[in-house]
Formats: C-alpha cells, structure tokens, sequence
C-alpha cells in the first residue's frame, strides 16, 4: 500500500537502518513471501552474522518455512569475493550474475551494502559497481534489496542518489517509548505514501501501518446522502435532535464520568440492532462482559445479539498501541461484517495511543471520512476531564469538527443535589432543540425529560441559576 | 561458436550484456559507438550485431546504412536497442528486431537462438 503496489521488477532498492531497525528480518520477509508466490530468490551475506545463526533467529517467525530454504531461497556469502583485492567488487558482481541465472531468481537481497562501499577503491568505483548492478538487474528481470546500515545522516552514501527507491527504518525514542518507524524517502516510477509510516515487528515479522491520513486522504467512496434520520434509542432525544442523526454522520458524546456516554451508545446500537443492522462496539475501557453486562441490565438483550453475530465488540485494552493500528482494526471490523453503526466509547483511547499529537485531527477526519464512505453512522463518546466548572472544552483538538453532530452530557449541582442534564450543542445542517434537558438513568436505561427548569446558567457555571440554552457559533438551533 | 558485435556508448550495458552473452555460449565483441564498429567490421564479420541507437558520432541507424551499403555486411542482421519507444511503423523498419531499453535479456536471448537456429536449417538444406 505504501509502495502503491510494491517494487517494481528489475528495480534496486535500499533497506537502510541503525542495526536492530529490522532490515533484516524484513529482507527475510520479502524474500520467504516472494518464494511463496511460486518465484526465486537469493540471500547474499557479507561478513553479517552466519546463516545457521540468522536460520535460528528466522525460524520461530511465522513466515519462515524451512522447506523453501535451498531449493527455492539461497543462502550464499559474498564475502570470499570481496577478499579477491582491487577486483573484489567484479567478482562480487560476476557472484551475483551467476546466481541469478543458476537459481532463475528474481529477488536478490544483498546484506551489508555498506561493507561492499568499504572494500571499493574509490568511490567511482562503488558508483561503477551499483551502476552495472543495476544494469544487470534490468537485463534480468531481478529485482535487489540493499540492506544497509547507514542512516538519514549518510543521505550522501552513493549509492542512495542510484538505487531506485531508499526506505529507511527508525527504531526512535518518544519520551520513554520506542516507536518504529518506516520512512520512503525515494520512490522512482511510482506514487507513493509519503512520511513516517509506524511498524512493530512480531512472531509474524514485521506488521506496517500506513499513516490513516496518508491512506485514507481520499476516501474509498462518497455515497449520495439520503437525508434518512436513524434513531439514537433514546426516548425523547431523538425529538430534541430533530428526529434522530442523519444516516452516515458523526456526533460526538462529550461527558464526564459518570453521564451516561457509554448506555447511550448501548442505546444507539440496539436501535440498529432492531433494525437487523449489524454494529460494532469499539472500546478501550469497559471490557465486553462488563459491557454485555451493562446492556443486558437495561434490557438491551446485547447478548443475545453477540451470539447471534448482529453484534461485535473489539476491546482494546490500555497498552502501547499504534493508532494507525487501531484503526486498521476498527475498520476491518466494519468492512467485514458489513457495520452500519458503530460506537467508538473514549477517543481518549487512541490519544494514549498516539506518539505524535500534532496528527490527532488529521487521524480522526480522515477515519470518519472513511466511515461515511462506508456509509456507516457512528458515536464518538469523550470524557471531559472536569466535572464541573466554568469552561466546556474538548480534550482532543480538532476532534469536535469532525463530528456533525454534538451532544453534551454533564452533571450539574442544584439545591445541594446533583443531576444529570443532556444539551444538543450542534447538529449540521439541520435544526435542534437547544433547550437544557434533565437526562436520567433508569433501569430501562436512559430517558430524557422536559426543559430543565432553571432560569440561569447551567452548564457554564455548575451550580444553578439563568439561561438553560446552549448556542454553537454557526449553528442552527429552534431553541 | 556464433560472433556478436555488440555496440553501445553505456560501459555498463556493454560489460554487462556482454557477459551475459558470454554465459549463453557467444563471441562478443564490443565497440563504444558507430564508428568503431565500422572499423572492427572491416577487420571480422559477426553472425549478428546488437547496436545502440542512440550514440556520439555514428549512430545506430548510420551504422546499418553504412553496413548495406558494404556486400560483405549487408546480411549481417542487427537488432537495435534504445531508450526511445518503439516506432509505430516498426514493422517496416529494416532491423531484425528492436528492443526497447530497459528489455529482458530473455527475449535477446530468445531471438538470437531462434535466427541462428533458422539460419542453420537454411544452411543445411543448401
């Protein structure tokens, strides 16, 4: 994906990183994956680490398979040719080209590219060696990784400016987490994703991410909108928002703890779900039988629709995840089973998430993009972090654009007595009741009541008095 | 063994291509540009010549004028390489064949044997 498509045959490629970045391993991958294919590929070490050391350290992953090593994928040192003095990197060439044609392999790795600069006689002779390397390359049809281990600093090795394509791997520090990261800094021929792509390396080798923003720029559809409202499951809130969300848009939850963001996107997928629509929860914090527990008390019968596959909760507990990964899941749990709703309870999760902040709005309005695009309508549920107080704010930046719709939950304190209260603070492009509702949680769930009878402000201030309408600017409300 | 003069001003191709030729059981000569292979044809015939087109001096295309309009190389068959698309009217061009750089050197390989195995039957049946 990153690649759009991948190398391009014939092509020369460097692999370039600190030691330990995954070069090799990746190398390994591309080649076992080629070989799988029905093609041919040759290994080429120079003075790196012994094969029968790299078999033991390949072997439990899960894409080594022995049965290919020595009849489909060659394992053979350079290094003896690179000892034949000022005609070394001749030999090694000759080397290549006779491997190439014995074995009818086109994939080549060539481990240690650094090590064959060291042993030319001059840089133009380096530059003469990748030069016909390449040449021969073209004329056969294989395709070279260059593992290196130069790194960004060394953009002036040689090599770089006459390979095909330069892609480097960065084990970096941010703050006491390693990431690592996966840059193309040249692509020739092809389009490609630009930027640091994350990647972890597993008993499966190495798993990459492209950037959500950087694949999902333009989303995989745009459906015609249908103005078809979908209720919220909320008795009385789907009045207040003009009747119900609009199919395929995005409203945003902002609540403290405790308002009740999770049962209304309880509420919101057993709408769905007795409409036959097939939801997805997507969450960080309540584990799914704490979830199906919750559901189950209210009624709900969550359960039941787990067992029968109408539901789907994917829980991601609290750990160092990559976002880009996060949303791979999200979205293939959507275009698997076909989702139309979906609740993801606690953007928070993919903040915890992110190694890069800056990213967050750019994130989320590509992924509810894609999400439209798949014609799916979802929840966002945020916790805001103060209970009360003078100021609403939106934790995430730039979260609260992408939503169409905003609806606030909050606990105010009246006459030494707190309570819950639900205000519509945005609906895009439709007309919304503003007014300041009591929202109370019963053993059915949640239900919302008249205007809140107050006269002052509510929300802003958290202890009674004055104005209970709530305004957007921008937005429309009948008040 | 079969002869191929083997002509093109890259130093890479050249020692590249001839190599691999070499591998396929050919005699190659090389030659830098038109020019010099019209001195190395004066002095040996090849089986077939493999000729850039695009070159300093002469070129590919003066270097196959030149060679028709010499008898002893007139027969000479050569296939013509170049970065340069394929014309449009390729086929009534007067090479043998033309590969469009970058080419499997598969299908070189492949024309070579079937010309020479054809030319072969030819000369057997006289």
């Amino acid at each position: 994906m990153i690649l759009s498509g991948g190398f391009l045959r014939g092509g020369s490629y460097i692999i370039a990183g600190a030691p330990g970045a995954g070069k090799t391993i990746l190398g390994n991958q591309i080649c076992f994956d080629h070989v799988a294919s029905g093609e041919r590929a040759v290994y080429i070490t120079l003075l790196a680490e012994s094969h029968g050391r790299m078999m033991a350290q390949l072997s439990p992953l899960s894409f080594f398979d022995p049965s290919v090593v020595g009849t489909k994928l060659y394992y053979v040192s350079g290094y003896n040719q690179l000892r034949e003095g000022k005609q070394s990197l001749k030999a090694l060439l000759a080397l290549v080209r006779k491997l190439i044609k014995r074995h009818g392999a086109t994939l080549l790795v060539l481990d240690g590219i650094v090590r064959i600069g060291s042993f030319a006689s001059s840089p133009i002779d380096f530059k003469e060696f990748i030069h016909e390397l390449n040449v021969l390359l073209n004329f056969t049809g294989c395709t070279a990784l260059l593992l290196s281990d130069s790194t960004g600093e060394d953009v002036g090795h040689p090599a770089r400016t006459m390979v095909d394509g330069l892609v480097e791997l960065r084990d970096v520090m941010d703050g006491v987490l390693a990431v690592r990261e996966l840059v193309v800094l040249k692509f020739r021929g092809s389009a490609y994703l630009r930027g640091a792509h994350f990647f972890e390396i597993d008993g499966n080798g190495l798993r990459i991410y492209p950037r959500v923003e950087a694949r999902l720029a333009v989303p995989s559809s745009v459906p015609a909108a249908k103005g078809v409202r979908l209720s919220l499951g909320v008795a009385g809130l789907d009045q207040v928002m003009g009747g119900g969300v609009q199919e395929g848009t995005a409203t945003l939850v902002l609540g403290s703890s405790g308002t009740g963001k999770t049962i209304l996107g309880l509420h919101f997928l057993a709408a769905g779900l007795d409409r036959g629509e097939p939801v997805l929860h997507f969450g960080f914090f309540e584990s799914p039988p704490r979830l199906l527990q919750k559901g189950d008390d209210l009624g709900l019968k969550l359960s039941q629709q787990v067992a029968k596959g109408g539901l789907e909760i994917i829980w991601q507990p609290a750990g160092e995840l990559i976002m880009d990964a996060l949303a791979e899941r999200l979205l293939d749990g959507v275009r698997r089973r076909k989702v139309k709703r979906i609740v993801i309870d606690g953007l928070a999760g993919f903040e915890e998430s992110v190694v890069r902040p800056e990213r967050l709005s750019h994130f989320f309005k590509a992924l509810t993009n894609e999400l439209r695009g798949l014609g799916v309508t979802c929840i966002l549920t945020e916790e805001m972090r103060e209970l009360f107080g003078p100021q609403i704010v939106v934790p995430l930046t730039g979260v609260s654009g992408v939503a169409e719709n905003i609806v606030l939950l909050r606990q105010i304190e009246i006459a030494s007595e707190l309570k819950r209260v639900i205000a519509v603070m945005k609906t895009r492009e439709t007309s919304h009741d503003a007014m300041l509702r009591e929202l109370r949680i019963t053993d059915r769930g949640l239900e919302v009541g008249d205007p809140f009878p107050t006269n002052g402000p509510v929300l802003g201030v958290g202890t009674t008095r004055a104005a209970s309408r709530l305004q957007v600017p921008g937005e429309r409300g009948k008040g | 063994m079969k002869t191929i003069l083997l002509v093109d001003d890259e130093y890479a191709v050249v020692e590249i291509l001839a190599t691999l030729l070499t591998d396929e059981g050919y005699v190659v000569l090389t030659a830098s540009d038109g020019q010099q292979a019209l001195d190395m044809l004066s002095e040996k015939v090849p089986d077939a010549v493999i000729t850039d087109q695009m070159m300093p001096l002469v070129d590919g295309a003066e270097l196959f004028r030149r060679m028709q309009e010499n008898a002893r190389h007139r027969r000479i068959p050569v296939v013509l390489m170049s970065s340069a698309p394929m014309p449009s009217d390729h086929s009534k061009l007067p090479w043998a064949m033309f590969l469009q750089k970058p080419f499997d050197f598969q299908d070189l390989t492949s024309w070579l044997r079937r010309h020479f195995g054809a030319s072969e039957k030819r000369a057997r049946k006289t």
